[in-house]
């Protein structure tokens, strides 16, 4: 099987803290908003979301509380912490600089 | 509210660990939750629901694999799962308990046994003294010193008096230096003696030296070792001081008989300080000053002859031994020069101003045992060693035939998703618990195989004292021993279990026939290593048993039983020469006047621990080699039971006006004299008076004098009659009527009965004899235990491989019992292959135990290492065992219906 378009290391980290920085998500509302988002770009496997999820939450960036969700169901509803929210920033600065300087690089003129 | 994220993951982490089956709910309504939405959307795009849910299955890449990458992700899996595996472990180990026990105790017998013996080889070895610095200690001896003439007290007799006042005053590389010797002092007040053994005299700075602190009271100083101090002061340990005298206060500055005089109790030494020497722990101390005092007449502090003291110093910071060892044979030539002992030789006055003082490391303290029990306990170890190789064979064994077993169970494992890794850590942990379980019992077995070995060399006279405090070394050992069995036996088989693709595990669990080909090979590897290891310990222990069975069947040239030896001392009585002669003789008439005594007689010298060699003269040359003597009374030989050969015995006639005479042995007429000896004469070298000829007026058998692996020696006997010096010591032999017991308490009461108060002791000499191989015995025991420990271990291998192998041939045997093969053919079907593993393992075997054979020859006698019956009977006993093990599977095999093994199929 080749992996295309498997992420970058570290990438999906970044994708799901965006995403609840914005509003608390579900896993599977995650999933849904991943793959609108980035089309058939970022093929986000439903496999790795989970793991990535509970190792953040472990990791203590986002936290998880149950919640009535939109088809009036207990699901369990992921938000971003305090300390979370500097880490995104921190990693959104470190995602910028690494791929302006990519960019750079990659719009070099062949002499 | 926002905690802290350190205390939040923390929180969390616990809450993963404790609240895990809550954990695991959450995380199944999670994945529940996601998979209903995703086959919601894909029925609402058309898909029928069961064509959904495997898409949404799918998608999810399995729903085991993710819980259990989402278990990973909170980072407690590893520590969850080995809980988990430690449980499943624990639960398999249970369903079978043949497997586990046989296991656990391979593990705790050969890890137990390796413990135990560096346990003790640390003891007597390795360890250093409880003493402050014990590194900056050194021994100071003389390097090139041979046995000189004279007399030699205890067993690190290295200097004379002379020698240490001198080195005293002159060395310059010690900030403390004293000297020491071992002394036995009678306790009692009167009657029969109570020796303490563990008497030392030693030099004022010996405790100042060490570092050692008092208990109560004060240690010596250089202030009580004055040269004709009075009244000297005593030290007792602290476990005299608790023994003997109660451990009470008031014991310090009491006074205590020692060898008849009362001394002065003034100080207890540190609790875990027990003196110098490895083996032993002192009882009292008394200062060297107090030899005149404690050992009336020895004369041992003024004589150039008299070597008992043994040396140790702290070096000064900076010095190192071989700068001290180097100033010491500075000052060397000096101080012998000074000191050559007047009645020595010529040539031997020569060798002794050549001596040179030198200094070795003294950190782990003086040692006889070291010497004695160097060699037996390293080889001990490696028997051990060799015990534990083939415990982990077994084992190994042991888990194959598991790991084959549990094919099936790891197929259907690695089919439901479990990783690899995961199924190789399960199987370590197994192993692992295994190892803990058998290193625990080890633990358990260690002190009392070693304590049982302490005992097994003690005397009762001379107690073995061994700290065997399970130190950090013997624990690194054990579980460096137990760590690296494990990887051993539990690695190679999981990852062999795991190695193959799931496909084929599958294939192969179901179907026995075609599997585990190479895993058989292996097995049989095994234990044709096994056989050949345990045939070389068998050939070794049957050796062993062998040099004890020639040793203690040895004649030592009298007859051993019921020989009763009474050790008078008459020293307390201050009496005069004559008056001495008169008590010795008297006692002679009671001892021979009791019924239970048939012959007495008095001999200076007790067989089996000889020491008086002299060099004598025969016509006008000096004869080769040290002749060894006696002084005995008329009756010596008939009562010790050694005949005379020639000649006579002593008469009451040969008394002190009369001529000098003396009777030989046979070895002294074959070696030394080498003519007709009745009527022949000699002459004694220190003696140095022309005229003193002894006639030789009889000659008696060999005898035993040093030891019972001894050559005959040349042996001399005088007449205690014609001794110019009475000594108020004397040794009384009784050739007893019937039992012992009974006659010891009459010759007892006959002894309180006499005229003055005496000081008495009893030795028995089949006991003393008993003592004399305590070392062949030890290690006839042990080579012997683990020898049937290890072939024990083989048998139990070999029965292993059969069984299995007979199992893996289940339906191939059926099939033949349906064809019509007799019982027989089955048999010896499976009886072919285990004769095969029995030449190959006996093969190898003897070839091993034949080149590995010099390694204890030194402690052998009376056996070759080439002996071709011990390595016969070795390989017959190991083979016939093995055989009838290998009968039980091979006659189940046989008697098993066809049927029966089909359906196993």
């Amino acid at each position: 099987m080749s992996k295309p378009s498997d992420l970058v290391q570290g990438t999906l980290d970044l994708l799901i803290l965006k995403m609840l920085a914005l509003e608390p998500l579900n896993g599977w509302a995650i999933s849904q908003r991943l793959t609108a988002v980035s089309g058939d770009v970022l093929q986000v496997s439903d496999g790795s979301l989970y793991p990535a999820l509970h190792k953040l939450e472990q990791q203590g960036w986002i936290t998880a509380e149950w919640k009535q969700s939109a088809n009036n169901r207990r699901a369990k509803f992921y938000s971003l912490t305090r300390t979370g929210k500097r880490y995104l920033g921190r990693e959104v600065a470190n995602w910028t600089r690494l791929s302006d300087a990519i960019t750079q690089v990659v719009k070099l003129e062949e002499a | 509210m926002d905690l802290p994220r350190v205390v939040r993951v923390a929180l969390l982490r616990l809450r993963s660990l404790a609240g895990r089956s809550r954990v695991e709910e959450e995380l199944d309504e999670e994945l529940r939750d996601h998979l209903d939405a995703a086959i919601h959307e894909l029925t609402a795009r058309g898909l029928t629901p069961s064509a959904a849910r495997t898409e949404a299955l799918r998608a999810l890449g399995g729903l085991e694999a993710v819980k259990e990458e989402c278990r990973d992700r909170r980072r407690v899996g590893l520590v969850e799962n080995t809980a988990r595996d430690l449980a499943y472990g624990a639960r398999i180990l249970r369903r079978t308990p043949g497997f586990t026990l046989v296991a656990v105790l391979s593990l705790a017998l050969g890890i137990g046994a390796n413990a135990a013996i560096f346990q003790l080889l640390d003891a007597v070895r390795l360890r250093a003294l409880p003493v402050a610095h014990p590194f900056d200690l050194a021994i100071v001896e003389i390097a090139n010193r041979g046995f000189p003439p004279g007399g030699h007290g205890g067993p690190h007799s290295d200097l004379t008096n002379p020698h240490w006042e001198r080195i005293r005053d002159r060395q310059q590389v010690f900030s403390g230096m004293f000297v020491w010797t071992r002394s036995s002092f009678d306790l009692s007040d009167g009657g029969e003696s109570r020796f303490s053994e563990n008497g030392l005299l030693v030099s004022g700075a010996f405790f100042d030296t060490l570092g050692v602190t008092p208990a109560a009271g004060r240690l010596l100083t250089e202030t009580d070792d004055v040269r004709g101090c009075a009244d000297p002061a005593v030290v007792v340990s602290y476990g005299f001081w608790q023994r003997a005298l109660g451990g009470s206060h008031a014991a310090v500055g009491s006074r205590i008989a020692i060898n008849g005089r009362p001394l002065r109790i003034v100080g207890v030494a540190a609790r875990g300080f027990h003196g110098v020497e490895v083996g032993r722990a002192f009882d009292l101390a008394v200062p060297l000053c107090a030899e005149p005092i404690v050992h009336a007449g020895s004369g041992r502090l003024q004589a150039r002859n008299q070597w008992f003291l043994a040396a140790m110093g702290r070096l000064k910071p900076g010095v190192t031994v071989e700068h001290a060892s180097a100033q010491l044979a500075a000052i060397s030539s000096a101080l012998f020069a000074e000191t050559i002992p007047p009645s020595y030789a010529p040539e031997q006055k020569q060798r002794y101003h050549a001596y040179q003082l030198t200094a070795r490391p003294g950190a782990s303290g003086f040692s006889t045992l070291r010497e004695q029990y160097d060699t037996p306990l390293w080889l001990l170890l490696s028997l051990a060693g060799v015990v534990l190789l083939i415990a982990c064979a077994n084992l190994a064994n042991l888990m194959l035939a598991r790991v084959g077993a549990r094919d099936r169970e790891i197929a259907v494992r690695l089919a439901l998703g479990a990783s690899r890794g995961r199924i190789v850590r399960q199987l370590l942990v197994e192993s692992l618990l295994l190892a803990a379980v058998g290193a625990a019992g080890a633990a358990g077995i260690a002190p009392l195989l070693a304590k049982s070995v302490v005992a097994m060399i003690s005397t009762e006279s001379s107690p073995l004292f061994l700290d065997l405090a399970l130190g950090w070394r013997v624990v690194a050992f054990t579980a460096a021993v137990a760590g690296a069995t494990t990887v051993l036996f539990g690695l190679a088989p999981a990852l062999r279990g795991t190695r193959m693709p799931i496909e084929q595990a599958m294939r192969a669990a179901s179907r026995s026939l075609a599997a585990g080909g190479a895993r058989v090979t292996l097995r049989r590897a095994l234990v044709v290593a096994q056989l050949a290891l345990s045939l070389v310990m068998l050939a070794g222990g049957l050796m062993f048993a062998r040099t004890l069975h020639s040793l203690s069947s040895i004649d030592p040239g009298f007859a051993r039983e019921g020989l009763l030896q009474a050790n008078v001392d008459l020293t307390r009585l201050n009496l005069s020469q004559e008056a001495v002669r008169a008590h010795r003789d008297q006692i002679l008439a009671t001892l021979r006047s009791l019924p239970a005594v048939r012959s007495a007689a008095i001999a200076s010298t007790v067989p089996l621990v000889g020491a008086w060699s002299e060099r004598i003269y025969v016509g006008d040359a000096m004869a080769e080699g040290l002749v060894w003597f006696n002084r005995v009374t008329p009756h010596y030989f008939a009562t010790l039971g050694t005949p005379i050969a020639a000649g006579r015995d002593f008469g009451p006639a040969d008394n002190i006006s009369s001529p000098a005479v003396a009777v030989v042995n046979e070895a002294f007429v074959a070696d030394v004299l080498r003519a007709e000896p009745i009527g022949n004469t000699f002459r004694m070298e220190e003696k140095g008076i022309p005229d003193e000829r002894f006639h030789i007026i009889g000659v008696v058998r060999n005898t035993k004098y040093r030891s019972l692996r001894e050559e005959p020696l040349p042996i001399v006997y005088l007449a205690q009659g014609q001794a110019p010096f009475a000594s108020p010591f004397i040794r009384y032999f009784m050739r007893l009527n019937g039992s012992v017991a009974p006659a010891r308490a009459m010759v007892k009461a006959a002894l309180e009965r006499h005229g003055a108060p005496l000081v008495f002791h009893f030795e028995e000499l089949d006991e003393q004899i008993g003592y004399s191989i305590m070392r062949e015995r030890l290690m006839a025991w042990l080579s012997g235990f683990f020898a049937l420990l290890a072939a024990g271990l083989a048998v139990v291998g070999v029965y292993g491989v059969i069984a299995y192998s007979v199992q893996q041939r289940r339906g191939e045997i059926a099939v033949r019992i349906a064809l019509g093969a007799t019982r027989g053919a089955v048999l010896q079907l499976v009886m072919r292959e285990a004769a095969w593993l029995l030449l190959a393992g006996l093969g190898i075997g003897l070839a091993l135990a034949w080149s590995a054979s010099g390694l204890g020859a030194s402690l052998l006698f009376g056996v070759t290492t080439s002996d071709p019956v011990t390595y016969a009977a070795s390989a017959v006993v190991l083979g016939a065992a093995a055989l009838a093990a290998t009968l039980i599977p091979a006659w189940r095999a046989a008697r098993s219906g066809p049927l029966a093994a089909l359906r196993a199929e």
